[in-house]
């Protein structure tokens, strides 16, 4: 209830998405440090971005 | 849309059951990931197993982490990277910092941090700064030579996090960094309380008046003990609201105050802190109470700290704050346990003399407590520093005064010495006002 003033399902959703589709452009991008390493800082705001989503699933 | 109020109106209004549920959570998750990847934590918990963890109780009975087992831990060479020894977790190529404790109490701890630790440490800051809150139309200036210290490197990438502009103030002297401040006119500054202080009186040397003819109108304070008499001699002298904020290297900052200005809240759930009865160390204290604070990051990787014993003694708040945070708070702190010495047979806390000083006494602008035993008997001289316009006169009014409220403060005697201008030392990160000289006189 306390959430119902923010779309936290759905940004919970989006979020999935979007770190399925990082884990999957680091995967390609081996050799390519340019690629490879601009990834990396995304994964880790996807983190804290759980976080803040109340997602208690982060390792 | 009006703006928010919290950085994150999800987590910093959660019900207390809700939060403390995600704080255990993430506290196994901390501990399975130090015991798998720390080879300090994996001698130290050996058999230990994090998913049995389900309460707080159950939190408690786990050992504790202080700073000499740390220090102890990097001292063994070994087979492990030589800078951090057996308290790396994971691969040394994932470490993109080092930074190190100041060393207050001894040889400094180095801390190393990964891309993604770092970012961490980063984002607990800027929730705390924007609880202060400082904003996108906030221009910052920094006072302060970063180096190898962490203090303000995490506060800097903070509000740059937040949108405020930042204004690194390292490589100036003081009289340079308070023209800079008149230069560029910064709305906050960050710095130790000390250093507010020492800027505000050179400031004041020079024919400027902070509290007029700067623009500062937010002071964040971190690195020391900031007391409620020191707090306000700071909004007084620079017209300026004056946050404090707690916090170690090890754990990176954990609490702050809101825009209330009352009691400081827990940055919850970025951590675990427990509040421990001084006596037993195994039981929670209630709001009201004095407790130790042991502080656990729940986001910490590379530089894992499992239930870091501070051993800073504190007051542990109502957490009734009309700003609707749901997190717990301190009321107030009364600095490290042992810190607290027995001088002529009384427990005294070096804190006192400034609450006493800094409250009473706008005439005195630095000060020295020095403890010597030339005898049987241990001797308090308090060295001390005025305006240069006080008198002689006035100087022994100060005097007597001075010695009857701290008699009445810490039960001792205190034998007064008065410096000349400028001869006392200034501090820009951590003062050091007490020096203990028993049994170091006569070796």
């Amino acid at each position: 209830m306390r959430k119902e003033p923010y779309p936290v399902s759905e940004m919970k959703e989006t979020l999935k998405r979007l770190e399925t589709e990082a884990a999957r452009l680091k995967s390609l991008s081996e050799g390519i440090p340019g690629v490879e390493k601009n990834i990396n800082p995304i994964i880790a705001f996807i983190d804290i971005l759980k976080f803040h989503l109340d997602d208690s699933t982060d390792g | 849309m009006a703006e928010n109020k919290y950085w994150n109106p999800i987590l910093e209004t959660l019900p207390r059951d809700e939060l403390i549920k995600i704080q255990i959570g993430r506290f196994r998750q901390s501990m399975a990931f130090a015991i798998k990847n720390c080879p300090m934590y994996q001698e130290k918990y050996k058999g230990v197993a994090p998913e049995d963890i389900e309460t707080l109780d159950d939190v408690r009975k786990i050992p504790f982490t202080d700073k000499e087992e740390l220090l102890k831990a990097q001292e063994c060479g070994g087979p492990f990277p030589f800078l951090y020894g057996k308290t790396l977790a994971g691969d040394l190529t994932d470490v993109c910092a080092m930074r190190q404790t100041s060393g207050t109490t001894g040889r400094p701890l180095f801390v190393p941090d990964s891309y993604k630790s770092w970012q961490w440490r980063v984002e607990a800051w800027t929730a705390a700064l924007y609880m202060m809150g400082l904003r996108q139309t906030d221009r910052v200036f920094i006072p302060f030579a970063y180096n190898v210290y962490v203090a303000f490197w995490s506060s800097h990438y903070a509000a740059e996090k937040i949108g405020c502009e930042v204004i690194p103030g390292g490589g100036l002297d003081t009289k340079g960094r308070i023209e800079k401040i008149k230069e560029v006119k910064p709305t906050a500054l960050f710095n130790t309380p000390s250093f507010g202080l020492h800027m505000a009186e050179a400031a004041k040397e020079m024919g400027i008046d902070p509290a007029k003819d700067l623009t500062v109108r937010k002071m964040v304070c971190s690195g020391e003990a900031l007391s409620e008499p020191t707090r306000k001699k700071l909004e007084a002298l620079w017209n300026a609201e004056v946050h404090n904020q707690l916090g170690t290297a090890e754990t990176c900052g954990w609490a702050g105050t809101c825009t209330e200005r009352r009691d400081l809240h827990v940055f919850e759930p970025y951590f675990l802190v427990e509040f421990l009865d001084p006596e037993t160390l195994t039981t929670a204290v209630n709001p009201g109470e004095q407790g130790v604070a042991v502080i656990t990051p729940l986001f910490f990787r590379t530089f894992p700290v499992i239930r870091f014993n501070t051993k800073d003694l504190m007051l542990l708040g109502k957490s009734d704050c009309p700003c609707g945070r749901t997190s717990l708070t301190v009321e107030k702190t009364f600095g490290r346990i042992d810190d607290l010495r027995k001088v002529r047979g009384v427990l005294f806390s070096p804190q006192s003399v400034e609450e006493v000083i800094r409250g009473e006494y706008p005439q005195i602008v630095e000060y020295e407590i020095i403890v010597t035993r030339p005898s049987v008997m241990d001797e308090i001289t308090l060295r001390l520093e005025t305006h240069s316009s006080v008198g002689t006169q006035s100087l022994e009014q100060v005097g007597q005064s001075l010695q009857q409220h701290l008699k009445a403060k810490t039960n001792l005697r205190f034998e007064l010495q008065w410096c000349k201008p400028g001869e006392l030392p200034r501090y820009t990160l951590k003062a050091k006002r007490f020096r203990d000289l028993r049994g170091k006189e006569n070796p």
